[in-house]
């Protein structure tokens, strides 16, 4: 609970920073933006120029906002209120968004990995020949075509100020009349109570914002890292005890479109989460509103309170004790009364030590908000949040490179997916852990592999279904370096002559039984592990480099099926056709890969550098199944590292760039090895020059 | 979501969804007042939560009902997600809310993600019958296209109040019952994914 001594305190220091924001070039980064709203066009070397000093990182890109700024544009430009017409502007900006989205969000992020406090630069979109990591910052800004202004650009702090005084004055508008005639429901609101459906619009407004914010970033990451600032905005509208806008911020995190971003809320800091959901708490509409109403009584002025919450009451009062003509019942005019000396009492709020900030305000009045439109936008977002994040649970975020088809094949090993979760790449984490405190894993390790892999509910095929998860779970661990002839070892040991489904087979069968050998086998294995991890193994375990000298091609091609289903490593990938059709955009995409079972899997890049398998997520994005899918070494000399992956029905081509020709070869064969199975190939011709 | 209570009668959760004037506060007050609403106090934790008996259990209703909020349409999305059961109640003599009880449906469907959620789509003021602009067989039809129950109520008259609560609440328990006995059901996986994105590291 907020004291109200605090708050004062926080709004004037709050009030020096604001000021010492002016003085300083920031002021001429938003005079910049000024301009640059009214003259979309805007020479790079002026904003370079405009860019306040106190941003840390190297200047860059990114192209959160331009739904919105189309959206400004539109306002601005046209100041047309067609609602058809603003509709179809709306769809087409967010077209737009699509061709932009690759732009910002790794080279600006990547600059400033940690430290999102440097919300000052511009917003620039320019076109990047790729997203690659190892872009220097710079080379990227070649022209500019379009320069905005984003929620990131404007601390979050100015923000809760700047949205407080914008919400204060409609709400001091707010006649008693207005609130005592119950009105603001029916047909007739608009004249009755002009000022609660203004104030209400605000609420609708602010809150409309932050979730196309959110949404405008391409990246689970960038949504996380904007929804981090709208938290901090939260936080400070809650220190300025503005209610109002606090709640609609809270609802829009809340909203069906932004909740169900799984990917995104994964990647909020524990510290954000805990934030939020504090905040939520506040809200919560348990017990009548309890804790909200707690709260409020507790508050002392300013604060800006939600409104809805004695509108709900009012309209109760009015039911509960109808004014049927002649004398008002007493009883409904003391209710009424209570309610409206509340309002009236927070209405006296005096915000007045915040300064008003008019580029902010400019940027936060210019986005459009429809009030009767609500229903389209909302769909709009939805659909734009169905995209990014599509709903199987295995599909990844990047709806641009994540046809439904893969989402609709990944069904079927969606079983698989329960333990792979929790099996290979989590192994990793463990495994590293364990070889620095000296923990030699154990039966422990065994046991909960084995369990975790029971309990994913296997259907009782699922041993030819994946036909090496066993050999995956047990030699996940570390790179195709060691893996091959590990694998071979272990396996060697149990079942030297069994084709690769009967292993698997078997295994399945003794670790349901918890039998002894399946342990044994695991001890073995493990000791193994150790004794890889203890030295400078190690190393070669974290990164897919420079282990393969010991690979010739002609040894890759006899590569096991073990060795091939323990395949993994960094690559990049590029969509370069899906289902017949060229995407309009197409960029380079870091991920983890590994062959699971008999599916590729895809692990999401944590940060935007590094190879390591540390570099990525542990929960994988995408699983696509390798039924159907070849892979064969591409012929272009440009790129000798990459080989493609095309399905023949599906019409769809990957291009996958590796770190070398070797792992290029490795990971061809091994993708054919299991893909071919059943379906026999021929080999590509480079693959047999090659050997 | 909603804390459980650890003893006592089970608790179901109504939300009334609809637009603003169809009646949804005075059914919510009919129901749980009856001619007592002198002592309706709006402020009160409990004034929308009330012990019934159904079918011979003591069970407990919490109703929702956010009249007067309609028009803070980012808030909906956030309590749809916390009821058990809904009743989406329309004015049968105004057709703009009945048009809009299927935008409703729409949301609560994407909210809840779940098409068998309990529900039940209710035309209020059927004591207006002479006023009536939504004919009949039309809220029949599109309750039958949800495969939903449709009730005609009246607040003022009392007509099926406790009806539609009875009613949905009778789903809402069958349908606990289905989850609970199916004990990988949906829900329960739902809840684990839920869960899972606080815990993840």
């Amino acid at each position: 609970m907020m004291r109200y001594s605090e708050i004062s305190r926080d709004l004037s220091t709050d009030n020096l920073r604001y000021n010492e924001l002016s003085r300083k070039p920031a002021a001429t980064d938003y005079n910049g933006y000024t301009t640059a709203s009214t003259m979309p066009v805007y020479a790079a070397t002026q904003i370079a120029a405009a860019r306040p000093t106190k941003q840390r990182s190297p200047p860059l890109t990114n192209g959160n906002a331009h739904t919105m700024s189309c959206i400004r544009d539109m306002d601005k430009v046209k100041g047309q209120k067609d609602a058809l017409h603003a509709g179809e502007a709306k769809t087409l900006n967010i077209k737009s968004t699509r061709r932009k989205n690759s732009i910002g969000c790794l080279n600006s992020f990547s600059s400033s990995p940690d430290s999102p406090g440097c919300y000052y630069s511009m917003a620039t979109n320019t076109p990047l020949p790729s997203k690659s990591q190892s872009l220097p910052a710079h080379a990227s800004i070649k022209q500019l075509d379009n320069v905005i202004l984003s929620a990131l650009r404007v601390p979050a702090d100015v923000l809760a100020n700047q949205i407080t005084l914008l919400d204060f004055p409609v709400f001091a508008m707010i006649q008693p009349d207005e609130l005592s005639s119950c009105a603001w429901t029916k047909k007739d609101k608009h004249v009755v109570t002009p000022n609660i459906v203004a104030f209400t619009k605000r609420f609708n407004h602010t809150s409309f914002w932050t979730v196309q914010e959110i949404l405008n970033a391409e990246q689970p990451k960038q949504r996380a890292e904007i929804m981090t600032h709208f938290i901090k905005v939260a936080k400070k509208l809650h220190e300025l005890n503005n209610l109002h806008s606090l709640f609609a911020i809270i609802s829009a995190m809340q909203s069906a479109s932004i909740y169900r971003l799984n990917k995104t809320w994964a990647c909020l800091s524990k510290k954000d989460r805990q934030s939020f959901e504090r905040l939520k708490d506040i809200f919560s509409e348990q017990n009548n509103w309890a804790n909200l109403r707690a709260y409020l009584e507790s508050l002392r002025l300013p604060c800006i309170p939600y409104l809805g919450l004695f509108l709900t009451d009012l309209i109760y009062i009015d039911l509960a004790h109808p004014h049927k003509g002649g004398l008002e019942p007493e009883q409904r005019r003391n209710k009424m009364n209570n309610i409206l000396r509340v309002i009236s009492n927070y209405q006296q709020s005096d915000y007045k030590q915040i300064q008003p900030h008019d580029i902010t305000q400019k940027y936060l009045t210019s986005i459009r908000y429809i009030e009767e439109l609500q229903n389209i936008f909302e769909e709009e977002q939805y659909k734009r949040s169905l995209s990014l994040e599509p709903t199987s649970p295995s599909c990844g975020p990047s709806s641009s490179s994540c046809s439904s088809k893969e989402s609709f094949n990944v069904e079927t090993v969606t079983p698989a997916l329960g333990c792979l979760n929790l099996s290979p790449a989590k192994t990793i984490g463990s495994m590293r852990m364990a070889s620095g405190t000296k923990f030699v894993p154990g039966h422990r390790k065994c046991r909960s592999l084995g369990t975790k892999f029971r309990s994913s509910s296997l259907p009782r095929n699922f041993a030819q279904k994946c036909q090496c998860c066993i050999v995956m779970i047990a030699p996940g661990i570390g790179t195709i370096s060691n893996k091959r002839c590990r694998c071979r070892r272990i396996f060697g040991k149990i079942a030297p002559n069994h084709n690769h489904s009967d292993v698997g087979h078997l295994h399945l069968e003794h670790d349901q039984n918890q039998q002894l050998p399946r342990h044994h086998l695991l001890d073995d294995s493990v000791l193994e592990h150790s004794d890889a991890l203890s030295n400078a193994d190690l190393t070669s375990l974290e990164s897919a480099e420079g282990v393969l000298y010991d690979f010739t091609g002609s040894d890759c091609d006899l590569m096991s099926p073990e060795a091939a289903a323990a395949m993994q490593g960094c690559v990049r990938r590029k969509t370069v056709q899906k289902e017949g059709r060229k995407p309009a955009v197409a960029s380079w995409q870091r991920y983890w890969l590994q062959i699971w079972a008999n599916s590729l899997v895809y692990f999401p890049p944590k940060s935007f550098k590094g190879s390591d398998r540390s570099d990525f997520k542990r929960e994988p994005c995408k699983v696509c199944p390798l039924d159907g899918w070849y892979a064969h070494v591409s012929d272009n000399t440009k790129h000798k590292n990459t080989f493609e992956l095309y399905h023949r029905t599906l019409g769809t081509i990957y291009k996958f760039r590796t770190d070398s020709p070797h792992m290029t070869h490795l990971w061809s064969n091994a993708i054919c090895k299991l893909a071919t199975i059943r379906v026999p190939k021929p080999l590509p011709t480079n693959l047999m020059s090659f050997e | 979501m909603s804390k459980k209570p650890t003893a006592g009668p089970a608790l179901h959760k109504v939300i009334m969804v609809g637009s603003g004037g169809v009646g949804k506060s005075a059914l919510t007050l009919q129901f749980m007042y009856d001619e007592f609403v002198e002592d309706y106090e709006p402020t009160k934790a409990d004034s929308y939560r009330k012990k019934v008996v159904l079918d011979g259990e003591e069970v407990q209703i919490d109703i929702l009902d956010t009249a007067g909020q309609e028009d803070y349409a980012a808030i909906r999305d956030n309590y749809f997600r916390s009821g058990e059961g809904f009743l989406c109640v329309f004015s049968i003599t105004d057709d703009e809310s009945f048009q809009a009880t299927q935008e409703f449906r729409e949301q609560i469907l994407r909210v809840k993600n779940d098409e068998s959620i309990p529900f039940l789509l209710v035309g209020n003021k059927c004591d207006l019958n002479d006023k009536r602009k939504v004919p009949l067989s039309e809220c029949q039809l599109r309750a039958q296209q949800w495969s939903v129950p449709y009730v005609e109520t009246s607040a003022k008259t009392r007509e099926n109040v406790d009806k539609v609560f009875f009613d949905l609440m009778r789903e809402i328990r069958s349908r606990k019952t289905e989850d609970s006995k199916a004990t990988s059901g949906r829900a329960k996986d739902r809840c684990k994914k839920r869960r899972l994105k606080c815990t993840l590291l």
